[in-house]
């Protein structure tokens, strides 16, 4: 095992990873989720693409908070944004469903610039309100503007073939997201080690630093919000597609909570957190729902109603474990256990 | 030699024959049992009236259980949480159906059923809708997908017809406070329903914002507008909330309601509020003598527990499981979901032991129980009580 980094050039400096090893585990991972439909059932398959959009707009958001240090609890809004956008731009103006992924990122990275202009003078919660402000907003919009949006009535999509994939077909949907997904984290990892990505870990890091370096703050921080909701719109184009019926019930509070809750638990900042934080939130409830019905008849008829109630806490109980255990989220136990192995014996 | 080989072939047939019939059994139904499942929300504020239709589902079961099975299969009922998220219907419907599932009749709250419509089509599923009434489940026709209950159009609508014919004095003033999603929209649709159709003066509906807990500014919105009639459109606790304020300025008002304003912890809410109000329902209320034979039958199935939990949405996932477990009885030794479709829209009638009056769908019409009976509320006495005969509206 290697016990350490040593690059001789900038291009190497610059590689995703100098490591054979690690290029032939991330081979064997991606071949063994394009062969994961193969395996399972309908209901895993539905389980694991949630997972994949999840991990996708929380790739998203750490992109915003995580790196640059903006916190948004907006998500739903834009979420929805790209997921209205695909499912319109589908059922109502004939769109290929191609071009109405791609224009849900577009509609939702131009929305965010909305409040992108209040960021550069705000911070912390008062953003954060901001942000939710505007999740608000777009739900009224879209619930409102009935001539455009259906109102409440929701979108109904049909007749979805993407790149010749059928995805009423959840294999081939699941194809679709992994593929995205893939894309996400290869242009997230990749844009970190621009010059873009290290000037939003500087603002981060302390604002006017990074303007003394010369960073040009309203440029920056708009970027990080065009970039972080175009992916989140992409997630939420997807989304139109997983559930082909759509409306504005779809987005509360609920979700942006949750991404946000996606990236505290799988690693601030990290691309690998995020879709560790996805993984962990979205499997919870149903690996405590398997846990529960592992339980033995007599003591689930004793619980009887109360079961879901003691599912619901199990679950909170799970993520303030989880948290008081590793603060630094599922990715700080992942590098834990690789810096424990990789000096073992003597680690300590 | 030759005898070998043809008692060889004739094994190799049988098994393949075994095999194929296996492979063609329906699913959800195997040697002793088929299996309908709910997806309901079982927890969050809607597990109210989740919790109650599934265990009036599973007294149908128990109900026919009893009586030896369908044609010698148990039914099984087998329940999903969606936690009235629609994106967790979808996925509750996916469990079931990797499980095994024949039909399905509890189908999530409105959002939830609208979301499961393309699977339920796709995969040729027989559903009936009952715990959320929703238009867009049976018009236009969906082969597979059954509703019962009248929609909130027609049991607001006809609360307020009565109210407009027996309670308000001439030129009373209308006005209406509703959630501003698709629910809200159907409850609304009642009221401009009858400023159209009976010429009532009504004043500008009044929205509010889902999750909501006080109404302090819609009622004095309405307060100034001098309102003599409300359409309380609250899905649960909002009513006893609108209530609250309301008594808190003493309006004298009639009330129009959704037929959960009729549920036990609903009215003991509204109770200290000094109100009596309207609901109107398209099956007999709890305690009434057409729930009785449903209350005594449940008093068999449940536990305490589970006893507490029992409300008139019980009653419409009995009057669901029932309808469907008969269609599958209806088709035999070797029940199909098509046959069981077939069954479902023959036009024969259903018996819905007393709850409704027997119902029956055709290949055109997929809904039944559209009659409406308007009741009285009187949460303080604890009294529900029909002030009309069921009528189509």
């Amino acid at each position: 095992m290697r016990t350490g980094h040593y690059v001789e050039s900038y291009e190497k400096q610059l590689a995703l990873t100098t490591n054979p090893v690690t290029w032939a585990w991330t081979g064997a991972l991606l071949l063994g989720l394009a062969l994961f439909p193969l395996l399972v059932g309908n209901y895993l398959l539905s389980v694991a693409i949630t997972v994949g959009i999840a991990a996708i707009g929380a790739i998203g958001l750490n992109l915003l908070t995580g790196i640059t240090g903006l916190i948004s609890l907006g998500q739903a809004g834009f979420l929805a944004a790209g997921c209205y956008t695909t499912a319109l731009l589908v059922a109502d103006y004939g769109w290929p469903p191609e071009l109405a992924l791609l224009a849900a990122g577009f509609v939702s990275a131009l929305l965010s610039l909305v409040i992108g202009v209040p960021s550069l003078r705000l911070k912390g919660l008062y953003l954060a309100i901001t942000t939710l402000a505007f999740s608000f907003i777009i739900t009224h919009f879209l619930l409102y503007a009935e001539a455009l949006t259906h109102g409440p009535y929701g979108v109904r999509v049909e007749n979805l073939r993407f790149l010749g994939l059928d995805l009423t077909q959840l294999d081939q949907l699941f194809w679709l997201v992994l593929a995205v997904l893939v894309l996400t984290v290869l242009a997230a990892l990749n844009l970190l080690r621009t010059r873009v990505g290290r000037a939003f870990t500087a603002i981060r890091d302390h604002d006017v630093a990074a303007r003394v370096m010369g960073i040009s703050l309203t440029r920056y921080k708009l970027a990080a919000f065009m970039v972080s909701s175009f992916v989140v719109g992409i997630a939420g184009g997807l989304m139109a597609f997983q559930f082909r019926f759509i409306n504005v019930d779809l987005f509360n509070l609920l979700i942006s909570i949750e991404a946000l809750a996606m990236i505290i638990v799988g690693g601030l900042g990290s691309v690998a957190g995020s879709i560790l934080g996805a993984v962990f939130i979205v499997l919870l409830p149903e690996a405590v729902r398997a846990l529960t019905d592992l339980l033995p008849a007599a003591l689930t008829e004793m619980l009887s109603t109360y079961v879901y109630e003691v599912r619901g806490l199990l679950t909170g109980l799970a993520i303030i474990v989880m948290l008081r255990i590793e603060p630094h989220g599922l990715i700080g136990l992942w590098r834990d256990a690789k810096r424990y192995w990789t000096h073992w014996p003597l680690s300590v | 030699m030759k005898r070998v080989f043809g008692s060889t072939a004739i094994a190799a047939l049988a098994v393949v024959a075994s095999v194929s019939v296996a492979a063609a059994a329906e699913q959800g139904v195997t040697d002793g049992e088929i299996v309908i499942g709910n997806v309901l929300p079982m927890s969050s504020s809607a597990a109210l009236v989740g919790r109650a239709a599934h265990f009036g589902s599973v007294v149908a079961a128990d109900e026919a259980n009893a009586e030896g099975g369908v044609n010698g299969r148990k039914i099984v009922i087998k329940t999903e949480d969606d936690g009235y998220v629609p994106a967790r219907t979808v996925q509750g419907l996916r469990k079931l159906m990797d499980e095994g599932v024949f039909g399905l009749i509890g189908t999530g709250a409105g959002a939830g059923t609208a979301a499961i419509l393309p699977i339920l089509e796709q995969e040729k599923i027989p559903a009936i809708v009952s715990f959320s009434p929703l238009k867009a489940a049976i018009d236009p026709v969906k082969p597979t997908v059954f509703m019962i209950g009248a929609s909130y159009q027609d049991l607001v609508f006809a609360q307020l017809k009565y109210i407009h014919d027996k309670v308000a004095k001439k030129g009373a003033r209308y006005g209406i406070i509703r959630q501003d999603d698709d629910f809200g929209v159907q409850v609304e649709g009642a009221f401009q329903r009858a400023v159209k159709e009976l010429g009532i003066t009504a004043v500008e509906p009044v929205r509010y914002k889902r999750g909501q807990k006080d109404f302090g500014a819609e009622i004095l919105k309405l307060r100034a507008e001098k309102i003599d009639v409300l359409v309380a459109g609250g899905v649960t606790s909002e009513t006893p909330a609108m209530m609250k304020e309301a008594s808190k300025y003493k309006m004298d008002l009639a009330m129009a309601t959704v037929p959960t304003s009729t549920l036990p912890p609903i009215m003991g809410l509204a109770a200290p509020y000094g109100y009596v109000y309207y609901s109107g329902d398209y099956i007999s209320p709890m305690g009434s003598e057409g729930a009785a034979h449903f209350t005594e039958v449940a008093k068999a199935s449940l536990s305490e527990d589970e006893l507490k939990a029992v409300n008139r949405y019980s009653l419409t996932g009995y009057v669901a499981a029932r309808m469907m477990i008969e269609a599958i009885r209806r088709c035999g030794k070797e029940p199909t979901r098509a046959c069981a479709v077939e069954q479902l829209q023959s036009g024969k009638p259903f018996d819905t032991a007393g709850v409704t009056l027997p119902l029956t769908f055709t290949p055109e019409r997929h809904i039944s129980a559209t009659a409406v009976r308007v009741l009285k509320v009187d949460p303080k006495a604890g009294s529900v009580t029909p002030v009309t005969d069921f009528a189509e509206y």
